[in-house]
């Protein structure tokens, strides 16, 4: 799943305070355990009381009960037994950071991200930081101070007073402790290939600012120049695990540049889908932008694709010969669309990958699938490839469509919608 | 006239000696683009069909002093270089085709351009296109396709998806319309030139009476171009297309742009903020040519 | 192994597999200008009156196959079925093996 799809490689907890303490951020003391028996062990060389923090990507960690703190070596084991092994949105825990307790006086925010409207990178600071920072921000944006930064001119330290200077009871030597950390933390952003550079909460305790989280997402368009992180465990780093049709669609632009098949499952086991009401289908488009236009006709006509797949950029037949293979391969799918853009790509390797799929997957029919199929073929060879599915026998499936390029997105919609009631109606395959 | 390119310009291909921009010359000249130079360092000497290769942009400015816009096929991790070189030597139009450009060398592409005479288009665009008159990237793909889908007009076009560049133009060719120039922005969350910046031009621009858009979920570039029209910036009619009403919050695709985060970006914020600044917005993609005609007649 | 097997690996990883023992009685052999659809370098010649390669396996395998699949689906419409490309993909092959809900099409 680190082929260019979008997901962002994020680092744990521990791996970003790694690179906090390389460049000057203070962190408090604290080691990676696997073990309730390394867990104890790092908790009595650092001493009580303890935070024991579940290494997951997830936000929210506190409310999910993935944060707890212990005042003895028999509490650490305890918790630690607790956590290893559980899963939080789906993610296991496999390791814990333990960290010395802070002495929490204050908590605030300070993050360095980009700017989407005005392209610049954008320093933000709050005098009030902690789970709710994001509640807060909509409910009283005057809380939140934003500083924008020349790139090319960099973060001077002035831009660091600047931005703390409106937060109203913090001392002279305080604000200058958290403007020289505005510094190293873009200086962070900006050697990391950061997306966000992200202290919640930074903690004001007896010794001054410590960052109790750290939140670290790297480019993931800059990762191959960013050699020195820790790449192994950015690979993972989702929103949540790959799928196993998405680890095995994941192979098909691995070793081949020839276009791309990329496949996402958008609602995996169809839980969402059956929650709205939605009937789940198998989809694949030429072009984002494509799938969000049939998404968008396909859903108020009742239909919700479960996955999302693009196969544009000229691919191989072979390729998306795969594609449809894994497509058709959620259990859940009572339906299947595939529509391009007006596209200039050789829409009959598309028609091929599909036809040789299905003749595979429905060796008795030839091909006949048994669900209701729609494929609006619009683009270069777009005449050929409905030719295709004709010659074989398939077009004629009274469960099939084939659309040319006069279709719209919304002709194609209401095409599947024809071929799912008809078949509901009476026409359906016994499964 | 059209905007950025049309048949007088003069244009260079940064990394020409690569096998993809290869292909993208023969597109180019097939359709009647003046390609006049290449650049791909260390390689300065050769020919490319018939195209001279030159080490830098300097000396292909120096060799073809009418050159004005550029087309960047080099690798992404190099795409930077590539792209102040062009602005260094005073390049107008800069086409930046790869994909999986990172983002803060883009924001410090964009901060270099930033005041100068330069319009950067992408990066991750297919290009621009002046129907009959030329195209830079590759976009239409191949020529015949490319005439078939575009023809030329007085509609302006802008897309944040590559593909449905072609497939908006195909709807306003189907509906009657040509279009003066049509410009895939690139789907990435930082690009060069944005939706306003080219409302902009196309507002300037006597061949262009309308512009139609599409526009998708992330970043802030529909509700910046309701803006910019509110305030005067563009006052042609406008119709516009935005995908990904249905697409759930954190719903990830290909595109890195299209990823709704912390409130904003959603699609309905953008049909509304388009709305109130009086562009026709459609409900269903394939009616825009149809939406044009009514905007055309009541404008 | 049959003797009469003409094979070559593609790029993606697979394979295309020819029974020379269907191909002699074929008719049409369909294979050979298949591969001149939208294809390059147009692997197949006739030779002895059946199909041969006349591309170094190693070309087609480095990408000279660009699997469009044209030979496969053309010899199995027009031809006598000689012509297979086995595409294998493990990792989805271990899914199903350990799927709980069979997918649609097994059903």
């Amino acid at each position: 799943m680190s082929e260019g799809d979008g997901i962002m490689p994020r680092l744990y907890e521990y791996q970003g305070k790694k690179l906090f303490r390389a460049g000057g951020i203070p962190v408090p003391e604290g080691r990676v355990a696997t073990t309730p028996q390394e867990a104890q062990e790092v908790a009595q060389s650092i001493g009580f009381p303890v935070a024991i923090k579940a290494q997951v990507l997830a936000g929210k960690r506190g409310k999910a009960g993935a944060i707890k703190f212990a005042e003895d070596a028999d509490e650490v084991y305890h918790i630690a037994s607790n956590l290893l092994g559980k899963s939080i949105r789906g993610m296991e825990i496999t390791r814990l950071l333990v960290e010395k307790k802070l002495n929490i006086k204050k908590e605030l925010y300070l993050a360095i991200t980009a700017d989407p409207s005005s392209r610049q990178p954008v320093a933000i600071f709050s005098a009030v930081g902690g789970m709710d920072i994001e509640e807060m921000a909509a409910q009283d944006p005057g809380a939140i101070i934003k500083k924008k930064i020349d790139i090319l001119r960099g973060f001077r330290d002035y831009d660091g007073l600047n931005l703390v200077r409106k937060a109203g009871d913090l001392s002279g030597a305080e604000k200058l402790s958290l403007a020289a950390l505005a510094a190293k933390l873009y200086r962070l952003y900006r050697q990391y290939d950061c997306k966000l550079a992200e202290i919640n909460p930074l903690v004001l305790t007896d010794e001054g600012f410590v960052a109790a989280d750290a939140r670290v997402d790297i480019d993931d368009d800059a990762v191959s120049r960013q050699t020195g992180l820790e790449l192994e465990a950015m690979e993972d780093a989702g929103e949540r695990p790959p799928t196993p049709l998405e680890i095995a669609a994941g192979k098909i632009d691995a070793f081949d540049h020839r276009g791309s098949a990329h496949f996402v499952q958008l609602d995996p086991g169809a839980q969402y889908a059956r929650e709205m009401g939605l009937v789940p289908i198998g989809f694949d488009c030429v072009g984002t932008g494509a799938s969000l236009a049939v998404m968008d006709e396909l859903v108020p006509l009742g239909y919700y694709p479960i996955n999302f797949c693009d196969t544009s950029g000229n691919p191989t037949a072979s390729k998306l010969y795969r594609v449809t293979k894994i497509i058709f391969s959620q259990p859940e799918i009572q339906g299947y669309v595939f529509v391009s853009c007006v596209s200039s790509q050789q829409l009959d390797n598309t028609a091929r990958g599909i036809i040789k799929a299905l003749k595979e997957l429905y060796p008795a029919t030839g091909g006949k699938p048994n669900i209701p199929v729609v494929l609006a073929f619009r683009g270069a060879w777009d005449d050929v490839a409905q030719r295709l599915f004709e010659d074989h026998g398939i077009a004629q499936s009274p469960l099939v469509k084939i659309l040319g390029r006069e279709a719209t997105e919304k002709d194609a919609a209401e095409a599947f919608d024809r071929l799912y009631r008809a078949w509901q109606g009476g026409d359906k395959v016994e499964g | 006239m059209a905007i950025l390119i049309n048949e007088t310009t003069e244009v260079m291909v940064q990394g020409i000696t690569g096998r993809e921009a290869q292909l993208r010359v023969e597109l180019m000249r097939s359709y009647g683009t003046k390609v006049v130079a290449g650049v791909t360092p260390g390689k300065g000497g050769q020919e490319v069909m018939g195209v001279p290769v030159y080490d830098t942009v300097e000396e292909a400015v120096e060799r073809h002093p009418n050159i004005s816009a550029t087309c960047i096929f080099v690798p992404a991790k190099v795409a930077k270089h590539a792209a102040l070189e062009a602005i260094d030597a005073g390049i107008k139009v800069i086409s930046l085709h790869p994909e999986r450009v990172p983002q803060q060398d883009m924001l410090e592409i964009i901060a270099y351009s930033r005041g100068k005479d330069v319009t950067v288009i992408g990066p991750n665009t297919i290009g621009v296109i002046s129907p009959g008159k030329a195209l830079i990237g590759m976009i239409g793909g191949n020529v015949d396709f490319a005439r078939q889908c575009f023809r030329p007009g007085r509609i302006g076009v802008l897309s944040r998806s590559g593909g449905n560049t072609t497939t908006l133009s195909y709807y306003l060719t189907k509906a009657g319309f040509g279009q003066s120039t049509a410009v895939s922005v690139g789907g990435d969350a930082f690009i060069g030139a944005t939706w306003r910046d080219l409302l902009a031009l196309f507002e300037k621009d006597p061949e262009t009476d309308a512009v139609a858009v599409f526009g998708e979920i992330g970043t802030t570039t529909e509700e910046d171009a309701a803006e910019f029209i509110k305030q005067g910036g563009f006052t042609k009619p406008m119709v516009a297309y935005i995908a990904g009403r249905y697409a759930r919050p954190n719903m990830r695709f290909g595109h890195a742009g299209a990823i709704i985060s912390r409130g904003t970006g959603a699609a309905q914020g953008k049909i509304e903020a388009l709305k109130s600044a009086g562009v026709y917005v459609v409900d269903h993609f394939g009616d825009i040519g149809e939406a044009l005609k009514t905007a055309l007649s009541r404008h | 192994m049959k003797d009469n097997l003409l094979q070559f690996e593609v790029f993606s990883g697979g394979k295309v597999c020819i029974d020379l023992e269907k191909c002699k009685g074929c008719v049409s052999k369909v294979c050979i200008e298949a591969c001149t659809g939208t294809g390059k370098p147009e692997a197949f010649e006739l030779r002895e009156g059946l199909p041969a390669l006349r591309v170094d396996p190693a070309a087609l395998k480095k990408g000279g196959c660009v699997e469009c699949l044209a030979c496969e689906l053309d010899c199995q419409l027009y031809g006598n079925k000689g012509l297979t490309i086995v595409l294998p993909m493990p990792e989805l092959d271990h899914y199903l093996e350990a799927a709980a809900t069979k997918p649609v099409y097994m059903r």
